[in-house]
């Protein structure tokens, strides 16, 4: 098996998460649904299980090389930890989120499966590039949820919204739409959204920490360190510490739900800055996570 | 929106806000008396600041954590000390307060609130000291190893180290996810800074057909250190991609990327569109000679100092060729060959990025044995308690490079730190799969002392 059969692979694959995807948003008896997204998706995974299997023997090494391959495995990763999660949480907008994101890695390799070209430097060819991405990943998209949820929570905190009040509610409106489709719970009042905010960040909370310390694991292999202060590093762990700060306070003044709410928002600002607004500050000349070119 | 805002400010700025009769009464008690909570916090945090600051000034000298065996000791009496006054003090005011949520959150908060400056102010690079610079002297230029972040460190660790006792005893096994990532964020940080002034690193070159060596000098400060084996270079190896074409602005030296916006990488035939031009590689070569002084003809070869060339096309957009001839990036024995379009542009061709790169190194350990092996970018070894790894090159003379830079390194503390990270990794995953950290029945627990505690 090689590149040759992806299309049929990742074809069938597709439709079947795609169909999962759609069934989320049909008002059908919940368990019914919960049993058919499971069985869509967990075929898909097989079907791409297969074809992994296929191409390492194809190749006679691990696919992990070129970034075709890597897209592979981040389709095959995320299908994988959404089953799991959907599995203990029962959100049907996480299985729904994590599909959606295979499928678009799905379709950028076959627009482009010519990349065995793509130049990838040497100190990003590791067996920890991926998991350490697709954690990251996750948990990024995860706390960004858990934003939306907060923002959600804030608007309704405060009932008397100016003008600005109202065009900011009015442009998250559709994603609250689609959340609260997705989601049983009728978020009446700030503790219930809360809860729910507080088991979404425990998820991303928890794949956050997965990701610094692989990255801590890979930065002793590649280059004789866990730890160097990297800005982009330093960002990771400030993002760390305010989501920390979160959960502590939740644990303590069960009542001040507007505080809470705020934090949780303001969190996210750190977790943008880490992802890409590292990039722009004085202290980013020397740091290893910027990858562009020096030409 | 104003609303928004004023609100957000007194929510975060004042944490005592006045919400029912009691947290009033909260708010009459004077600081330090009765029991302590955040605003205490925040007035130790402050403290500390000013302390490290202060201290920074007075001294000017980044800090060193002892060597061993006093950094084990001090370690481990540290621990001692946590674990002993939490069994035997635990009901005084201080103590109690320093395994509590308060205390954690405003440690938490000191400790990124220094974070932040590290991670927003350019450092000097390590080893390096300003001398008569103010920012040097009180820290904020080498934060990591300032009194301001070793204080914050302090107040975080000490606070983390209750918590853990305090989640410890008495034990319950519902509350072990909780555990292992307090265990093993209190390692991570103990270990890692207490062990950072046992870890030797040094960066040497191995050049090539040079004797076998044990004494190298650090390619940075000029130190020498003495390794327990010699080492030497067999083979240095490097493979490269094929280089890029790229479309230049000769005005303002500015890359132009081709029409698909992707990198146009060489290869034999293809072609790829700029603007209103069309390039057409008919032949190249990965490592060639010029045959002559004006780059006319280029030889396939894989002689030292061959260097890629392409002969290419440039067609107009009526598909009629405008210019034709051989182009090379150059290198350290030949200059560089573009293609001019018009007055206004040029094609270039870029230097071959490396894809891999490794170092064939024989070792020769004590009692007459040998090793041979490679090292590569992210595939270190270990060979008699020093971890090599393959660093660099000289990138001047990419693959003809005469040496090949090596990093060796020591860290006796690693195996504390990594069982630290597993410890924190199988906390990940409790919270993953349990997610709250506390049960309904520890609320209601938790509840009922709040109440106890009014009541008293």
């Amino acid at each position: 098996m090689n590149w040759t059969n992806f299309p049929l692979a990742a074809y069938s694959a597709s439709a079947l998460l795609i169909l999962a995807f759609g069934l989320l948003f049909f008002p059908i008896k919940r368990k019914l649904k919960v049993t058919l997204a499971n069985l869509l998706t967990i075929t898909a995974l097989i079907i791409f299980i297969i074809f992994i299997t296929g191409l390492w023997i194809h190749l006679e090494r691990p696919p992990l090389r070129t970034k075709g391959e890597t897209r592979l495995w981040y389709s095959v990763f995320l299908i994988l930890l959404g089953i799991i999660t959907f599995n203990r949480w029962k959100y049907f907008w996480f299985l729904a989120f994590t599909n959606l994101m295979a499928l678009v890695f799905i379709f950028v390799n076959l627009a482009h499966p010519e990349t065995y070209n793509k130049t990838l430097m040497p100190a990003l060819q590791s067996y920890w590039f991926v998991p350490h991405v697709i954690v990251y990943i996750l948990s990024y998209a995860v706390l960004g949820v858990s934003w939306l949820v907060s923002i959600k929570g804030l608007i309704k905190s405060y009932p008397n919204l100016n003008v600005f009040g109202k065009i900011i509610s009015i442009i998250f409106y559709p994603i609250f739409f689609i959340i609260d489709i997705l989601s049983d719970e009728k978020n009446e009042d700030n503790h219930k959204i809360l809860k729910m905010a507080d088991d979404i960040v425990y998820i991303g909370f928890a794949f956050l920490t997965l990701g610094i310390t692989f990255g801590a694991l890979w930065a002793k292999e590649a280059w004789g360190n866990y730890w160097t202060w990297d800005p982009k590093e330093t960002w990771a762990l400030l993002t760390l510490l305010v989501y920390l700060i979160y959960i502590h306070i939740r644990t303590h003044h069960k009542n001040r739900t507007k505080l809470h709410l705020w934090i949780l928002s303001i969190s996210f600002v750190f977790l943008l800055s880490a992802w890409f607004g590292v990039n722009y500050m004085p202290s980013a000349k020397n740091s290893v996570h910027t990858y562009s070119q020096q030409e | 929106m104003f609303s928004i805002i004023k609100d957000f400010l007194v929510c975060f700025f004042i944490f005592a806000k006045k919400r029912n009769v009691v947290e009033k009464e909260k708010l009459k008690r004077k600081l330090f008396h009765g029991t302590w909570q955040y605003k205490e916090g925040f007035v130790i945090s402050g403290l500390l600041i000013l302390l490290g600051i202060i201290v920074g000034f007075i001294t000017k000298n980044p800090i060193n954590f002892p060597e061993f065996p006093l950094n084990l000791s001090i370690s481990i009496s540290y621990s001692l000390l946590i674990i002993v006054l939490y069994k035997f003090e635990r009901e005084q005011k201080i103590i109690k307060w320093l395994s509590s949520i308060p205390a954690a959150v405003t440690s938490t908060v000191l400790f990124a609130v220094t974070s932040a400056l590290l991670g927003i102010i350019p450092q000097t690079d390590p080893g390096v000291i300003l001398k008569n610079n103010f920012w040097f002297d009180i820290g904020f230029k080498h934060l990591s190893t300032s009194w301001l972040l070793g204080l914050s460190y302090l107040f975080f660790l000490t606070s983390l180290g209750f918590a853990t006792v305090k989640i410890a005893y008495p034990f319950k096994f519902k509350r072990l996810g909780t555990l292992l990532s307090h265990l093993g964020l209190y390692i991570i940080i103990l270990a890692g800074v207490a062990g950072s002034s046992d870890a030797k690193r040094t960066y040497f070159v191995l050049n090539n057909d040079a004797a076998p060596t044990n004494i190298v000098k650090d390619f940075f400060s000029d130190k020498q250190y003495k390794l327990p084996f010699k080492l030497q270079l067999v083979k240095f190896d490097i493979s490269e991609y094929n280089p890029k074409i790229v479309l230049v602005e000769k005005k303002t030296n500015n890359l132009l990327m081709p029409e698909s916006n992707q990198h146009f990488i060489i290869h034999k035939n293809d072609e790829e569109k700029f603007l209103d031009w069309k390039i057409k590689i008919k032949t190249f070569y990965k490592y060639a000679y010029p045959s002559d002084s004006l780059y006319q003809e280029f030889t396939s070869t894989n002689a030292f100092a061959s260097l890629p060339a392409a002969e290419v096309e440039v067609y107009d957009k009526n598909d009629s060729i405008i210019k034709s001839g051989w182009m090379t990036c150059g290198n350290f024995a030949w200059s560089r060959k573009n293609i001019d379009v018009n007055n206004n542009y040029y094609f270039a061709m870029l230097q071959p990025e490396a894809k891999e790169f490794s170092s064939h190194v024989k070792a020769f350990l004590p009692g007459e044995n040998t090793e041979e092996f490679s090292l590569k970018v992210n595939s270190p070894k270990v060979v008699e308690g020093w971890k090599l790894y393959q660093t660099s090159y000289n990138e001047q003379m990419g693959k003809w490079s005469n040496y090949s830079l090596i990093e060796a390194g020591k860290d006796p503390w690693l195996p504390v730190v990594y069982s630290g990270i597993f410890l924190l990794i199988a906390g990940a995953f409790y919270i993953f799969w349990i997610g709250s950290f506390s049960s309904k029945k520890e609320e209601e627990e938790e509840k009922n002392n709040n109440l106890n505690e009014k009541n008293q």
